[in-house]
């Protein structure tokens, strides 16, 4: 038995955001290194300088950032309500955490987001924002003092950004032993085996059974 | 009133922002046009790897986190190439392989963004097979460069 973490249309945000935010952290880091004037293979490819290419592609995460915030305000607000939220099992959850990525004995929660994801996503969506309000003030001032300081808070951004989405992606990759199947919740259709679920998000796995089992309480719920 | 007073002060917001940008997007001290020139090495000059190229401009140069200006030297390619050499300070050192043969460079002054910031001057230069020292080239005729503010 399989559920379904997240919708098509998060699914698909969660693709583009990623597939764009991967490739503006490749050029930004090949100019951050000093390659600035050696073209990337990408760069190459395409005849065109990869600062203009990082402009470009940023331009589209900033679209693709701010649809939501017209197109799915509704799940905004969910996605920002299960991100804020805080149970008192909180702490004892998080210091249980540096063992379970091993053995997957999670302590229980009953959040959509454990613990963990809940401080991931407020520094992933609070580092986006910075990156994207900086990089879009970047284009527009160009020169002078204000640059400076919108270079400088990019480039910090984009330090902190490099380690929380390294850390990401080696959580939600499945590789540790902990979070084994754990990919499948943004990929390939989004459902996830009973016993991940069960493992990694004890108190929705509960919850998305009994709604499965009275089809009508989803609806009183999701009012 | 209320209401009024909000739009006022969305007004003044407004052109406090705008000045701000201004002053951020505004030319050299003095509001003249930006220039960038090569005093170094002279138009046509007999140059041996490596070799110093000399900018000047009336804007500051300096590498982008300083939010001055720099200048990109593009070796016989247009400026919308991906494949430049940076210049952060107002002499460069040119240690890049060219062969043997006349090349053509075009300098640009760029924003510390690595914009286009306008003006750029083109210039040549014959490179000799033998590579001593690091002049910044023989000959000395008077430039005829095409690019403006040479």
């Amino acid at each position: 038995m399989k559920l379904e973490r997240y919708s098509r249309s998060a699914r698909r945000l969660h693709t583009a955001v990623y597939l764009l935010t991967l490739f503006l952290l490749a050029t930004g880091w090949w100019l951050l290194v000093g390659r600035e004037g050696e073209p990337s293979p990408v760069a190459r490819l395409l005849g065109v300088p990869d600062a203009a290419l990082h402009v470009w592609v940023g331009w589209g995460l900033a679209i693709a950032a701010l649809l939501p915030l017209v197109l799915a305000r509704r799940g905004v607000a969910a996605f920002m309500r299960e991100t804020l939220r805080r149970d008192p099992g909180d702490l004892g959850w998080l210091l249980r955490w540096p063992l379970a990525i091993v053995t997957g004995r999670f302590a229980r929660h009953e959040g959509h987001f454990d613990p963990g994801q809940r401080i991931a996503n407020v520094a992933i969506v609070g580092l986006l924002v910075a990156l994207i309000a900086s990089g879009i003030g970047l284009v527009l001032v160009h020169f002078g003092p204000v640059f400076v300081v919108l270079a400088a808070v990019h480039r910090l951004a984009t330090f902190a950004f490099t380690v929380v989405i390294a850390g990401h992606i080696l959580v939600a990759a499945g590789i540790l032993p902990g979070y084994r199947g754990a990919w499948r919740s943004m990929h390939l259709g989004g459902r996830v085996r009973l016993d991940t679920a069960r493992r990694l998000w004890p108190g929705w796995t509960e919850r998305e059974q009994r709604l499965k089992r009275r089809p009508g309480d989803r609806e009183a719920s999701s009012r | 009133m209320v209401l009024a007073g909000l739009k006022l002060r969305g007004w003044a917001l407004g052109a406090a922002l705008s000045m701000i940008l201004a002053a951020c997007t505004s030319g050299p001290s003095g509001g003249g046009a930006l220039t960038v020139g090569v005093s170094s090495p002279k138009d046509g000059a007999q140059v041996s790897i490596p070799f110093s190229v000399t900018v000047t401009s009336n804007v500051a140069i300096g590498p982008p986190e300083s939010g001055n200006h720099h200048v990109h030297l593009y070796f016989d390619v247009g400026k919308d190439s991906g494949d430049y050499q940076l210049v952060y300070s107002n002499t460069v050192q040119v240690t890049r392989q060219l062969t043997p043969g006349k090349h053509t460079i075009i300098a640009s002054l760029r924003n510390p963004d690595h914009s286009d910031a306008g003006p750029s001057v083109s210039f040549t230069v014959t490179v000799t097979g033998s590579a001593s020292g690091s002049g910044s080239g023989s000959a000395a005729p008077s430039p005829t460069s095409s690019g403006p503010n040479y």
